[in-house]
């Protein structure tokens, strides 16, 4: 399915082809302000409003957003790297604006991330050698699967982190926006992540679905080994369930 | 698998049917907002997506008709703004991205 690469190879692509785009660094700015702006809404001062408080936490949310943003986006590029493909980051306006006014409407309860997705060009002369030279579905989806776990990832850290500081307030949110980011991504709405699986394979995205949403609700819980392996469980038994009952019966091959 | 069964086309009557869910999701969202300010703000935002919309069909007329759905519904929940400030309001976002969108600072994805 794919080619091996070693690891200088893979050095020399990022080396070449890492930088990010003044394009995509004004979306990626634009993204982080407003994603931040929305998990920081309800923290605008407890009783009545307090400008610096909120700016204090405004702030602190900005730092949270960049690191999972640019982590996420670093782990796609990477693994596109390594199929020779190049990504690039789009933002949704409509995705952006309609989380705006999902906060502003549940009053900061309710936080809608789709900041943006990824576009995908195909690097030539890295593709050489590759069975289907140019642009497919299947490793698309896996970069987005990709930086769906990497935000996964990043949550756990978060939360490895926790019990070391109880009472850092930072930690905690910085885990939550990590699950929700993840959970976000993996709809299967243009141009979100879940998008890109779902069309590389229904099989994929049924597994990786229940996998991140098990995974989402049992950390908060469990420990991170007994969720990963609790979340890998249920996808599988999901998956079974999806293929016998949807993939037998109504697709016609 | 559907046979016998009557239902309505969804491709001859597509723009009626996105028309009235938007005024559906306009009335709600105005009507779940408790206050004036945030009405405008809400409201602004709704018109810089319409904006958007509009730019990439502008030669379409159902643009226009479904984003007018969005609007009636919304000015149809408003409580607390003024109908007048929020038309306005509504218009100058959709201007504003219009206008935005002409300039092409920014290059996004979708449509």
């Amino acid at each position: 399915m794919s080619m091996l690469i070693n690891y200088g190879e893979l050095t020399d692509r990022i080396k070449k082809h890492f930088k990010f785009t003044p394009e995509e660094l004004r979306a990626i700015v634009i993204g982080i302000l407003i994603m931040a702006f929305i998990i920081s809404f309800d923290r605008w001062g407890v009783k009545n409003f307090d400008f610096m408080l909120g700016l204090k936490n405004l702030f602190g949310a900005v730092l949270i957003v960049a690191l999972a943003m640019l982590l996420r986006i670093s782990a796609q590029r990477v693994q596109a790297l390594s199929v020779g493909l190049k990504i690039e980051y789009r933002p949704w306006i409509y995705g952006l604006l309609a989380g705006l006014v999902v906060i502003i409407v549940t009053n900061g309860k309710l936080w809608l991330l789709a900041p943006g997705g990824i576009l995908v060009y195909h690097l030539a002369g890295h593709r050489l050698g590759y069975f289907r030279y140019g642009l497919n579905t299947w490793p698309i989806g896996v970069c987005g699967m990709v930086g769906i776990w990497a935000n996964l990832f990043l949550a756990a850290v978060f939360k490895l982190l926790i019990p070391h500081f109880p009472e850092n307030i930072l930690l905690h949110q910085a885990m939550t926006f990590n699950v929700w980011y993840a959970v976000y991504q993996s709809l299967p709405i243009p141009p979100l992540d879940g998008s890109h699986i779902f069309f590389a394979s229904r099989l994929l995205f049924v597994f990786n679905i229940a996998a991140v949403a098990v995974f989402a609700l049992s950390i908060y819980f469990l420990s991170i080994f007994v969720s990963l392996m609790i979340a890998i469980v249920i996808a599988a038994l999901v998956w079974l369930v999806y293929y016998w009952v949807f993939e037998t019966k109504y697709i016609q091959y | 698998m559907f046979k016998g069964k009557k239902a309505v086309n969804v491709l001859h009557v597509w723009v009626e049917l996105f028309a009235f869910t938007l005024l559906v999701i306009g009335f709600f969202v105005s009507i779940a907002i408790k206050s004036a300010f945030l009405s405008y703000a809400v409201v602004f935002l709704f018109g810089l997506m319409s904006g958007r919309f509009i730019y990439m069909r502008k030669n379409y007329a159902f643009a226009y008709f479904i984003i007018a759905g969005l609007l009636v519904g919304y000015l149809l929940g408003n409580r607390y703004g003024d109908w007048r400030i929020t038309f306005l309001l509504f218009v100058v976002g959709m201007a504003a991205m219009y206008i935005f969108e002409g300039q092409r600072w920014l290059k996004e994805i979708g449509a």
